[in-house]
């Protein structure tokens, strides 16, 4: 492996143990701030949509703030919501650097976007489907599950794999905080100093993680799509 | 069995208030397979989405399905009372992700029931609708239907009293509808199932109704037994609706053009309507003998509703005058409309 590694970049001879544990903080960054960014925007998601107009438990209130919370935070650039959020991550994590430090903006910048499109996804189950639900004497609460979530499984699939992308691309940014992980390794020796091929290494290395990304999601797809 | 009062909708679209439903009472029996026609708009969907509170109908309304005013209930009351109203619907809505069988134990799920008996008694319900071979199937591989069969059978899955349809037959083909009203009726006599079936169609009404109400811009305009509604239309809507149905009317553009009718002298065109239930005897061929009168016939349109038929017919009466005129008494004395349309 290392020999592969050398192979394709000289440069990288003598830090391959580094490059490893970017390897090891950009997964680590993608596993945990995904995994809570999926739990919030899933939630966030679902919210937004049963409180909406019409919705299953409609509430114009809750419905206002969310919307105003989402649309303010997908509008601050991700490289400011880091800076602005280090005495938060402080308080919550007890650190504002490092890998650690990284997941709360990682979790922040990617649970809008994840929850705008969850709701989408949620917004093209028929209406039909909630009211036949109703119909047979299913509570609000059990439709979310059963109807909502369940039936839309293969697009929320989708969605969590665009968003998965798209925070792998986040956490390369959070090396501007001292995260670690890919991003930092190819900005401190790629840009820095001028070894170029440790950036289109870096490049190789996330190129293949997306297409590991995309590969895990379309197989789980095709296993739960019925109906195309 | 369904007892409504009284029951009045409004809808608000920002500002305008719209009077969906208007002082609608009604009274369905037990075992009724009960008719709701009317046009689009006129609020037929609004009146039975209301049956399980799926619409919730004004303050003052009262809706009492089998000993429950529905609008008493609470929540959880509700849900009980919901698993046992069955509801179909135009476009089915099945759960496409979810195959033939799970559609029909979706509504079994979290009652405390054996997963076995769940699937027992699914498997029994789609043996009953005829599709016990595409258990296995996705929604999206059945015809239409055989969708509407699936909808049946999971509306049926926690034994209802009450049917209530839709327009369950307006999305497919005739052949398919007739099938699926048929099936209907079979689970009319089989479990003694109460149907309410919304419907826009006369032929629906024809097929399987007992009795039929007719609406008309949020209004219950006219509610009897499907024959008299047939024999004597009141309301426009009915008349309207039947008119639609029926050839006899083709006679007024032949009448646009009475020449081709070629009448000779005396000769009467008329249009004989048969309301009465229970004409058996054939009254052409004995006005003919009785009245030595030759009736030629244009236009028929008879049909059998519950057994009793229904229509009339277009034609030329030619004898003497005074025959004629008794031939016309004695069919009025018999309960035939007679009208006379042209005289020669
Ligand atoms: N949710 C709603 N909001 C506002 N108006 C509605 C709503 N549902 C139905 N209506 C109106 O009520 C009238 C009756 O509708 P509906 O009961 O669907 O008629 P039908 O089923 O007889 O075609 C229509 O004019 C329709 O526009
Ligand atoms: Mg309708």
């Amino acid at each position: 492996m290392d020999n592969l590694l050398i192979a394709l970049s000289p440069n990288v001879a003598n830090k391959t143990d580094e490059l490893y544990a970017s390897i090891y903080q950009t997964l680590i960054m993608l596993l945990y701030s995904g995994s809570l960014a999926f739990i919030f925007g899933l939630f966030l998601g679902v919210l937004l949509i049963v409180s909406k107009k019409g919705g299953l438990y409609e509430n114009a209130y809750v419905n206002k703030i969310l919307e105003s919370i989402i649309n303010l935070f997908r509008s601050i650039p991700f490289v400011i919501l880091l800076a602005a959020l280090i005495p938060v991550s402080r308080f919550i994590v007890g650190s504002a650097i490092g890998t650690t430090g990284a997941i709360v903006p990682l979790v922040v910048g990617t649970v809008p976007f994840f929850a705008r499109q969850v709701e989408s996804v949620l917004a093209q189950i028929d209406k039909g489907l909630i009211e036949a639900a109703l119909s047979m004497g299913c509570s609000r609460f059990a439709i979310i599950f059963r109807v909502y979530l369940k039936e839309s499984i293969a697009p929320l699939i989708r969605v969590v794999q665009i968003t998965a992308v798209s925070l792998l691309g986040l956490t390369a940014m959070a090396g501007a905080i001292g995260g670690g992980g890919l991003g930092d390794f190819a900005i401190r020796y790629g840009h820095q100093r001028g070894q170029t091929d440790i950036t289109y290494l870096t490049v190789v290395i996330i190129l293949i993680m997306v297409a590991i990304i995309q590969l895990v999601g379309n197989l789980a797809i095709k296993r739960v799509n019925h109906n195309k | 069995m369904i007892k409504i009062s009284n029951l009045n909708k409004h809808f608000y679209q920002g500002n305008n208030c719209f009077k969906a439903l208007e002082n609608i009472n009604l009274h369905i029996k037990p075992q009724d397979i009960f008719g709701i026609i009317g046009f689009s708009g006129a609020g037929k969907s609004t009146l039975v989405r209301c049956l399980n509170l799926l619409e919730r109908p004004d303050e003052g309304s009262s809706i009492i399905v089998d000993n429950d005013e529905l609008l008493s209930l609470n929540e959880k009351q509700l849900r009980e009372k919901r698993s046992k109203i069955g509801f179909i619907f135009q476009h089915f809505n099945l759960m496409p992700s979810r195959n033939v069988l799970d559609n029909v134990l979706f509504p079994l799920a979290y009652k405390g029931i054996k997963k076995s008996q769940r699937v027992k008694k699914a498997l029994d319900l789609l043996e009953l609708v005829g599709l016990s071979s595409k258990a296995n199937n996705y929604v999206h591989e059945l015809s239409g239907g055989q969708k509407q069969r699936v909808a049946i059978a999971r509306a049926l899955a926690n034994d209802p009293k009450i049917l209530l349809c839709d327009e369950a037959t307006s999305a497919l083909d005739p052949n398919s509808t007739h099938e699926i009203l048929e099936l209907l009726k079979t689970l009319n006599q089989k479990l003694k199932l109460t149907i309410v079936l919304i419907t826009h169609e006369l032929a629906v009404v024809k097929q399987i109704c007992n009795k039929v109400a007719v609406m008309e811009h949020g209004q219950v305009v006219e509610c009897a037994d499907v024959f008299d509604v047939f024999a004597n239309p009141s309301s426009k809507a009915a008349i309207s609706f039947i008119n639609k149905s029926s050839n006899l009317n083709k006679i007024d553009k032949l009448l646009a053009k009475s020449h081709l009718l070629n009448l000779q002298e005396n000769d009467v065109l008329v249009r004989l309507l048969y309301t009465d239930k229970g004409i058996s005897e054939p009254l052409i061929s004995n006005i003919s003998h009785k009245f030595n009168l030759i009736m030629n016939i244009l236009y028929a349109d008879i049909e059998l509703i519950n057994n009793s038929p229904v229509g009339g017919t277009v034609g030329v009466l030619s004898g003497k005058q005074e025959d004629i005129r008794s031939a016309i008494a004695y069919l009025k004395a018999k309960n035939v409309k007679v009208e006379e349309l042209l005289h020669g």
